[in-house]
């Protein structure tokens, strides 16, 4: 097992650069998800990483080897492709102690890794079984059979549930988890499904256009997001982000509403004054009484009752140009007709605020 | 190499599907299933020298040119010089292909390079190869006099065998180029890429994991070159060496023209036909039955 380190690493496809030097470390044993749109460049981490890609410039830490310039057998990595690529004319067996028996591993050592994996994996029964004799899910646990076996520092997936029912997909994920609870094994795992992202990782890399927006824990991406992108990723459904100003050190909403008055102890706003951009989380957004000062006073567009809670699509009203969307979620109970005019406040604390031209996060 | 069934829903459909068939069924009929019929028949029978009567003799035919040494010999012949045919021109091809398949920059002139023999017509094939190995003087021969073989096909029996070969692969190396490639670019690049993070390199890869992947490829042009080198290499024989010298490039199918044709002898060439056809079904019926259902691994 091994840690893993990114130093300055750049890759371009002809004149198109699509990662713009990332430098990012990957603590030993830790389970990351790298999420981001799609296009954004998550796939040619992996690859490179895996050795799929050979890097423009920068560096590949796996441990302590710089392996950027080696082969991706020599990586030491194992990897989960999104197909499964799975050999389609080899047997279960034969498909996951394949890499073992390229590598020239003793019989006997093989057949311990192949029981051992198949037992983890239920997959002692299909053994014998030809790939496209099996379901989807029975394809996906061979493949990360086939990854286990190697017994590598690092492995690496590259959207392996996306070819899945949904169902199927939250069973194989709890799988996933518990499997690098067993094993601790550095993994890195890609997907642009931000819900996925949330429930697997220990650490996530949001990435955009080909740079990281933000490296953290769940909570901390979820709770202080560094930048619109993240904020507005993260979190379902997205969180609010509506044109406000900064006055007197007072926020003033669209609709003419000021929050209390800003702690002065952040430097970023001291002097500051004029645009700024306010997001709020569906869940952070309280239904308040008609005469208290500081709510939105917004008009519902749209109810969605998912049962232990109501999504509100409401239109609020801005000074400028007319209306600015914005979803609260709120208790299951509470239930607005559209056309209704309702008040909401923001919970104590739960105001992200964002720099409107560098779009980065200004307070804690 | 998937086929699809469809199942005709009324009657009306079906005389419409009728209409559509029926020029190639008139076509198929008058050149194909009438000629083959006249050989079948043509070889129960036995004509006098001057073809004047006809006499039924069963399996007369048969049973001469399974005695007959010279039939021996021309199977033989066949047997070699199909062998080297499909091996040159499917490994040729098949080393092209991945090479192509690998390429990236100037892939492109690179495929047409390649593919451009097969528009170039039989005969004019024939005749360019015969050109550069004329013995007196072609291109090919003043090269090879300097490295100190003597070239001459008109005499020498495997040269000229070698030169059929040669022809004969050349144009095919095109045609088995485009089927290797499409194969290999059918075979999903994350196999590939897997193998290889497996720990497996390029030739084992490539054993291991294209080849075998490729193999309803294989098989398919493996019949087809063989059904190609059997019948319509007959041009090229023709044309190059006409059997010779002494009968040493002499193929089932030229000498089925050449006893029929020149030697008159219409009931033993209806024979050897009939053998060279029951050769093609069986290979056609295993190219069905292997490459549909035991080949292929999608
Ligand atoms: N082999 C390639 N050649 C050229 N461009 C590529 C290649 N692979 C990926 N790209 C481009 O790089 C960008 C990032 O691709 P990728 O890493 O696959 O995105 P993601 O996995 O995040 O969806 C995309 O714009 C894609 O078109
Ligand atoms: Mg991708």
């Amino acid at each position: 097992m091994a840690g893993i380190e990114l130093r300055k690493v750049v890759k371009n496809f002809g004149k198109t650069q699509v990662i713009e030097g990332i430098s990012q470390s990957v603590p030993d044993g830790t389970f990351l998800v790298i999420v981001g749109p799609s296009g954004c460049g998550k796939s040619t981490v992996l690859r490179l990483i895996a050795g799929l890609e050979e890097v423009t410039s920068g560096e590949i830490f796996i441990g302590e080897r710089d392996v950027a310039r080696l082969e991706p057998k020599d990586r030491d990595v194992a990897m989960v492709f999104q197909n499964y690529a799975l050999y389609p004319h080899m047997s279960v067996r034969e498909n996951i102690c394949y890499g073992l028996k390229v590598r020239g591993l003793p019989k006997a050592e093989q057949e311990r890794r192949l029981a051992l994996a198949a037992d983890m994996l239920g997959l002692s029964e299909y053994l014998d079984r030809s790939p496209r004799q099996l379901s989807g899910g029975q394809r996906q646990r061979v493949a990360m059979g086939r990854a286990i076996v190697r017994e590598a520092a690092v492995f690496l997936f590259d959207e392996p549930l996306s070819n899945l029912d949904a169902s199927l997909r939250n069973q194989m994920r709890v799988e996933l988890r518990r499997l690098h609870e067993r094993l601790g094994t550095t993994s890195i795992y890609v997907t642009h499904d931000q819900v996925e992202a949330m429930t697997l990782a220990q650490r996530i890399m949001v990435m955009n256009q080909g740079h990281v927006e933000q490296y953290g824990t769940p909570d901390e991406l979820y709770l202080s997001p560094a930048t619109v992108f993240t904020a507005r990723f993260i979190g379902s459904p997205n969180m609010n982000m509506l044109r406000a100003s900064l006055e007197r050190g007072r926020l003033k909403l669209p609709g003419g509403t000021f929050l209390p008055p800003i702690p002065a102890t952040d430097a970023a706003f001291t002097g500051r004054a004029g645009e700024i951009l306010l997001g709020v989380r569906p869940e952070d957004l309280l239904p308040a009484g008609e005469n208290a000062p500081e709510t939105l006073r917004c008009r519902v567009e749209l109810v969605e009752v998912l049962g232990a809670d109501t999504l509100v699509h409401c239109a609020l009203p801005n000074e400028a140009e007319g209306q600015e969307p914005i979803i609260a979620r709120l208790e299951g109970s509470s239930r607005p007709g559209p056309g209704d005019v309702i008040h909401l406040g923001i919970r104590h604390g739960k105001a992200h605020l964002f720099d409107p031209v560098t779009k980065k996060r200004l307070a804690v | 190499m998937q086929e699809k069934r469809y199942a005709f829903a009324a009657p009306r459909d079906f005389a419409l599907a009728v209409c559509f068939i029926l020029p190639q069924l008139v076509v198929t009929g008058l050149f194909f299933f009438y000629p083959a019929g006249q050989a079948v028949l043509g070889s129960f029978f036995m004509e006098d020298a001057f073809g004047l009567s006809k006499e039924f003799v069963g399996l007369e035919n048969y049973r001469r040119l399974a005695e007959s040494g010279e039939y021996l010999h021309s199977a033989w012949v066949s047997l070699v010089f199909s062998l080297s045919t499909v091996l040159l021109s499917m490994g040729l091809a098949l080393v092209l292909a991945v090479t192509a398949d690998q390429a990236i920059k100037g892939g492109k002139f690179y495929k047409s390079a390649v593919i451009i023999p097969y528009a170039v017509a039989p005969p004019l094939a024939g005749v360019l190869w015969m050109f550069l190995f004329n013995p007196s003087g072609g291109a090919m021969t003043r090269i090879l006099a300097g490295l100190g073989v003597s070239w001459n096909h008109m005499l020498d029996g495997d040269q000229a065998m070698i030169l059929i070969i040669i022809a004969a692969s050349w144009k095919q190396i095109s045609y088995n180029f485009l089927f290797f490639l499409a194969g290999l670019q059918a075979i999903p690049k994350s196999l590939i890429e897997a193998a290889a993070i497996d720990g497996a390199g390029f030739w084992r890869r490539f054993l291991g994991i294209v080849f075998p992947l490729l193999s309803p490829t294989t098989f398919f042009l493996l019949v087809v070159n063989t059904i190609y080198t059997l019948f319509e290499t007959f041009g090229i024989v023709h044309a190059v060496t006409s059997g010779g010298p002494a009968q040493a490039t002499s193929t089932l199918i030229y000498k089925v023209y050449n006893d029929g044709f020149v030697g008159l002898d219409f009931g033993g060439s209806s024979a050897q036909s009939v053998v060279l056809m029951i050769i093609v079904m069986a290979l056609t019926f295993a190219q069905f039955h292997f490459v549909e259902k035991k080949v292929a691994y999608q």
